[in-house]
């Protein structure tokens, strides 16, 4: 019956959170960093610290999570960088973003720099001009910037279901295995221990 | 409870690793044949608990079980507790694999503790043996955390900031150990009292008792 309560507690409070296992998560999105930051279980970690660092330990910003355990920063520099997120009594995660994707963005924030000025130059003029004046380069730009901004819309849900499922508690698999570890160690240990007996 | 990795400075990770492996041998030369199966459905026991969440305002702890399994196992509470936390760490990423050690002695050395402190009371009648397993399963994660609080102050925070933090935090789980502790031990007592520490010496104290009270009626 007491059995019964506690296997019962168990799967009722599976989905609060626990304070042993934080884990961070992070992408680039245009010209800035987005992530998110949760211990294991789901609850989010509010209002702590998050150092970033170059891959060679230089320090290059910290900035704190909010209340929705989310964070974002302008890309500070064109280099891989490690996300730490320092969650307070023993608890710390990180996240590293690799080179590339900065370096695709770093594109992106290239193509959509000329673009304000096309703007500029294409919006004033109350006639549209004729598609042949559009200079090739200028129309790449457009393109390119629709793009991006249209597959950001498409794939940042996307993004965090990635980000949900990389944060994901342990699993009943995990678990059941875990016991039969012991369970298996335990035979092992009798063996040895019967061995010993007979010799 | 668990210390992330990458958080400790070498030097306390090598004291801790040295201190869990001392613990663990003095544990496994206690290691009778036939407790095996109790360390290890012990140790089962407390693989699982970390997973038993008490939710509690911004933050949250889970049960830790490490009072109620040292009454139990005596010393023999360390290579439980290693074999549990090297498991979590493997496969729920809980600690590390580096803090291996630290975090044995954060959870182990609290239940020998709580072994010596406790264990003689356990067969007591009544409301004295309740009061000693409540007593153990709170003050077993109380010391677990004054250890947390330890093992941090020499990487960054202050010793009593950190402490208090981490025993706010886990002041619902001391409760809710010690009321496990009582069902647990209430139970075994009933049921097979024999599982308990000191049971020869409680046995033999209760025969004396009966004898006493058997002369007392004859007299």
């Amino acid at each position: 019956m007491r059995f019964s309560c506690l296997i019962l507690f168990f799967f009722l409070s599976r989905g609060n959170a626990l304070a042993h296992k934080v884990t961070v998560f992070a992408w680039v999105e245009g010209n800035t960093v987005l992530g998110e930051s949760k211990f294991s279980g789901g609850k989010k970690v509010r209002d702590s610290e998050i150092i970033v660092w170059d891959l060679n330990g230089k320090e290059l910003l910290r900035t704190r999570t909010n209340q929705k355990g989310e964070f974002s920063f302008p890309i500070p520099a064109k280099t891989a960088m490690r996300i730490e997120l320092i969650a307070g009594m023993g608890h710390k995660a990180e996240w590293t973003i690799p080179l590339e994707d900065i370096d695709e963005t770093d594109a992106a924030r290239d193509a959509q720099r000329p673009l304000p000025e096309s703007a500029g130059k294409t919006d004033p003029g109350q006639a549209v001009p004729p598609a042949a004046s559009i200079d090739p380069v200028q129309l790449e730009a457009i393109v390119e910037k629709a793009v991006t901004k249209a597959l950001d819309k498409k794939i940042t849900p996307l993004t965090r279901m990635v980000a949900d499922l990389e944060q994901k508690g342990p699993t009943m698999n995990e678990i059941v295995g875990g016991i039969g570890y012991i369970f298996g160690l335990m035979g092992v240990a009798i063996y040895f221990s019967s061995r010993k007996k007979k010799s | 409870m668990h210390i992330s990795e990458g958080f400790l400075s070498a030097p306390v990770l090598g004291v801790g690793i040295i201190l869990a492996a001392a613990g663990t041998s003095v544990g496994l030369k206690k290691l009778k044949e036939d407790k095996i199966p109790q360390a290890a459905i012990l140790s089962a026991a407390f693989f699982v608990a970390s997973l038993i969440h008490v939710p509690m305002g911004p933050s949250s702890a889970h049960l830790i079980l490490n009072g109620s399994l040292g009454l139990m196992l005596g010393w023999v509470a360390f290579p439980a507790i290693l074999i549990a936390l090297l498991l979590q760490g493997v496969l729920f990423q809980f600690g590390g694999i580096t803090t291996l050690g630290v975090n044995t002695i954060i959870m182990a050395t609290p239940a020998v503790l709580c072994y010596y402190l406790f264990a003689g009371f356990v067969h007591k009648p009544g409301a004295l043996s309740h009061a000693a397993c409540f007593a153990c399963g709170f003050l077993s994660v109380f010391f677990s955390s004054l250890l947390v609080g330890t093992a941090l102050m020499f990487t960054q925070e202050s010793f009593l900031e950190v402490a208090w933090a981490v025993v706010i935090a886990h002041v619902p789980v001391m409760f809710i150990e010690g009321l496990v502790a009582i069902f647990c031990m209430g139970f075994l007592k009933k049921v097979q009292p024999e599982l308990l520490p000191k049971w020869p010496a409680a046995q033999q104290q209760a025969a004396l008792d009966n004898r006493a009270k058997m002369v007392e009626k004859q007299v």
